[in-house]
């Protein structure tokens, strides 16, 4: 739930694709209902209008009859013209409506006064004889009749009264439009426009929607990417979102010399310690080597000068000799060779190797050397060169009687070599600046083997850390490891 | 496919058919080429058959004094003319188109003497004011007919008797206004036996069959 309020977003689009199909639909029902609720009017208005109609055709006729004494006599035709003169005096008061009378076995007087052709239409509409029939029929039943017919271009609407049982009978008939005509097909045009109107516009609201979210996908992607890799530019776009990603580019372009120019700035103020570090670390061997020179020069006036003498000299020229290798070491660090090889081997070589120091100080050292065959990514001297420092370190500081743990593990895709010391630690103020050159807390140290490690680590593809477990120290160099599928391809 | 019949078979039916057609009672004149019901007869019996009473009757009437009116002068002298047609046409052997035209003339010297009725100081008695009303709406319904009656009718001789018509209604309707409801009565039955007339006239037209 809480991550689908994450894409509030995503939700408004979906609320305004909904609301549109809302507003589509409801339109086409009202509409409908309208066209419908019009028709339902105009239909009970020709229902009225044909009663009235009916009704005065009939008491025409029935005045007709009683006032004529010999009407019983007449020949059917002069019947027909007699009740035509009424008809057309009767419907002519009713705009579309045509009608007549029937006397059970003829159709008579039937007129349609206001008809196009001007009203000299006498002929009864062939195509609705049966349900005029069928509509005075029924009206024999009942006084009256009406029925609707929903033709497929009209609807008609026909009205019949008899005399109860009486095969003599007045009718009416008017013809409305029906949904084929003209209006009702501009109608329908209309609405077939509307529902258009109404995909275009949900077809629009969803490619809006899937495009902004491609453009968010790319800027989030983008931007994680750049957290990492600030070279790394978002694609160009031409649209809103476009304008973003270009705001982005150019922060990340400022953020990328930002960063160069704090990395010149470091590394200024990282030649400014060095050159502070040599100044001091050569001061004291040469105050060293003055002050031996100087008893020597006493020494050459008197008894002779034994090699023992020379010692301290020599001493601290390899002091300084050390200093400015590491110092070499730090300045241009040559490009790890990196093999693909078990990483067991290279620990219990450098175990072996300081063995002699350990045993010296009574340091016991315990290894493990974890899974079999595990293997990593990684520069074998430069490896040696990285556990040599730690190991030495730790000899160092883990003091009589103490011990050291080095164990090999494999989490995930990395191969973890810990080098854990039973010293005193680290303080705070220490740790932070633990991998800064030329820090020292050692009287004799330059300050650069921790240095030089992680610069080593970083260049392999792993890392150095440090971790205060009291009591004691954790450092640990994290390699990438061979996929164990590899390893035992190897194997085989 | 006739070659076997006996011709004087034929001549048998054929002789019977007519014989009979001649003797029928609703016949009496000539037979003509009339279309129409032959079998209805009325209450006050067959007035084709009292044709030449009919006739000899409105003949008489007309030999009486010439009315000083007139309007009526005119009435009857249509009346005249249309009954001296319907003569004519029954010596034609069209009975029923000679009924309806006799009607017609029956019908304006009926409308004459409504207007000879205005003139007598002791005519009959005032109808009372919505009985009149209901009689001149009436009136005002059968005027509206008489258009189609005269286009029925073919001929131009008959257009006065619409314009007649349509006066003698206006006159009934000032009549009422004025509260005479004497002289609207009379002359809505005026209008009324006028319409008539031309209803009379344009069915005799409706059976002619060169009519149509």
């Amino acid at each position: 739930m809480r991550s689908l309020f994450k894409r509030r977003l995503q939700l408004q689009l979906l609320f305004i694709l909904l609301a549109a199909v809302l507003v589509a639909s409801l339109s086409v029902l009202l509409i409908s209902d309208a066209v419908e609720s019009a028709e339902g009017v105009v239909l009970a208005d020709a229902g009225r209008t044909l009663t009235a109609a009916v009704s005065e055709l009939d008491q025409q006729y029935q005045d007709r009859v009683t006032a004529d004494s010999v009407w019983q006599t007449l020949p059917v035709p002069a019947k027909d013209t007699s009740l035509r003169g009424v008809s057309q005096a009767v419907l002519r008061s009713y705009p579309g409506v045509e009608g007549g009378y029937y006397d059970g076995a003829h159709f008579l007087g039937y007129s349609y006064p206001t008809h196009d052709t001007g009203g000299n239409k006498t002929d009864v509409p062939a195509a609705e004889l049966d349900d005029i029939l069928a509509t005075i029929s029924q009206s024999r039943g009942s006084g009256t009749a009406q029925r609707t017919l929903h033709g497929q271009h009209d609807i008609v609407v026909i009205e019949a009264k008899s005399e109860g049982h009486n095969a003599f009978a007045s009718w009416t008939m008017k013809r409305l439009a029906g949904r084929s005509d003209p209006g009702s097909h501009r109608r329908e045009i209309l609405l077939s426009a509307l529902v258009l109107a109404a995909l275009i516009s949900i077809a629009g609201t969803l490619a809006t929607g899937v495009l902004l979210q491609r453009g968010i996908v790319q800027i989030t992607s983008g931007l994680s990417a750049l957290q990492s890799d600030f070279s790394h530019r978002l694609p160009e776009r031409n649209d809103e979102l476009g304008e973003i990603s270009h705001s982005i580019n150019r922060m990340a372009e400022a953020r990328q010399k930002l960063e160069t120019e704090l990395r010149r700035e470091d590394r200024l103020r990282a030649v400014g310690r060095l050159v502070a570090g040599i100044a001091h670390e050569i001061r004291n061997p040469l105050n060293s080597i003055r002050l031996s020179i100087q008893y020597l020069e006493r020494r050459i006036g008197g008894t002779g000068v034994s090699a023992e003498d020379l010692r301290p000299v020599i001493e601290e020229v390899d002091r300084l000799s050390a200093l400015l290798t590491n110092l070499l070491t730090f300045q241009k660090t040559r490009q790890p060779e990196l093999l693909d090889r078990p990483v067991a081997p290279v620990v219990q070589k450098c175990v072996s190797l300081v063995h002699p120091q350990a045993d010296a100080r009574s340091i016991e050292i315990h290894v493990e050397t974890g899974p079999p065959g595990l293997e990593a990514r990684f520069d074998p001297e430069q490896l040696t060169q990285m556990l040599m420092n730690l190991l030495l370190n730790a000899i160092e500081v883990a003091g009589q009687n103490g011990t050291i743990n080095v164990r090999l593990e494999q989490r995930g895709t990395t191969a973890r070599i810990e080098v854990h010391d039973s010293g005193p630690g680290l303080t705070d103020e220490q740790t932070e600046n633990l991998f800064e050159a030329f820090y020292t807390t050692k009287a004799s140290g330059t300050g650069l083997g921790l240095a030089v490690s992680r610069e080593l680590a970083t260049a392999m593809g792993g890392g150095l850390h440090y971790r205060n477990d009291q009591p004691g120290a954790t450092f640990e160099i994290e390699l990438p490891a061979i996929e164990h599928a590899n390893a035992n391809d190897i194997d085989r | 496919m006739l070659k076997g019949f006996p011709c004087f078979v034929l001549l048998t039916v054929t002789g019977l058919t007519v014989g009979l057609i001649a003797t029928a009672p609703a016949q009496p004149g000539p037979q003509g080429n009339e279309k129409g019901d032959k079998k209805g007869k009325g209450k006050d019996g067959d007035e084709i058959e009292r044709f030449p009473e009919r006739l000899e009757r409105l003949r008489r009437q007309y030999s009486n004094p010439q009315p000083a009116d007139p309007e009526r002068q005119i009435l009857l002298g249509h009346s005249s003319v249309y009954a001296g047609k319907a003569d004519q046409i029954w010596r034609t052997a069209q009975p029923y188109i000679a009924d309806r035209t006799l009607a017609a003339a029956e019908a304006l010297f009926h409308a004459s003497d409504h207007l000879e009725h205005l003139k007598e100081p002791a005519g009959p008695p005032s109808p009372p004011a919505e009985e009149v009303s209901r009689h001149l709406a009436q009136v005002y319904f059968r005027t509206r007919q008489a258009d189609y009656f005269l286009q029925e009718i073919h001929d131009n001789a008959a257009l006065p008797l619409v314009t007649l018509a349509r006066q003698y209604y206006q006159r009934a309707v000032q009549s009422y206004d004025r509260s005479d409801f004497r002289g609207a009565d009379e002359y809505g039955k005026t209008s009324e036996e006028l319409v008539k007339a031309l209803e009379n006239l344009a069915q005799a037209a409706t059976l002619a069959p060169q009519a149509r």
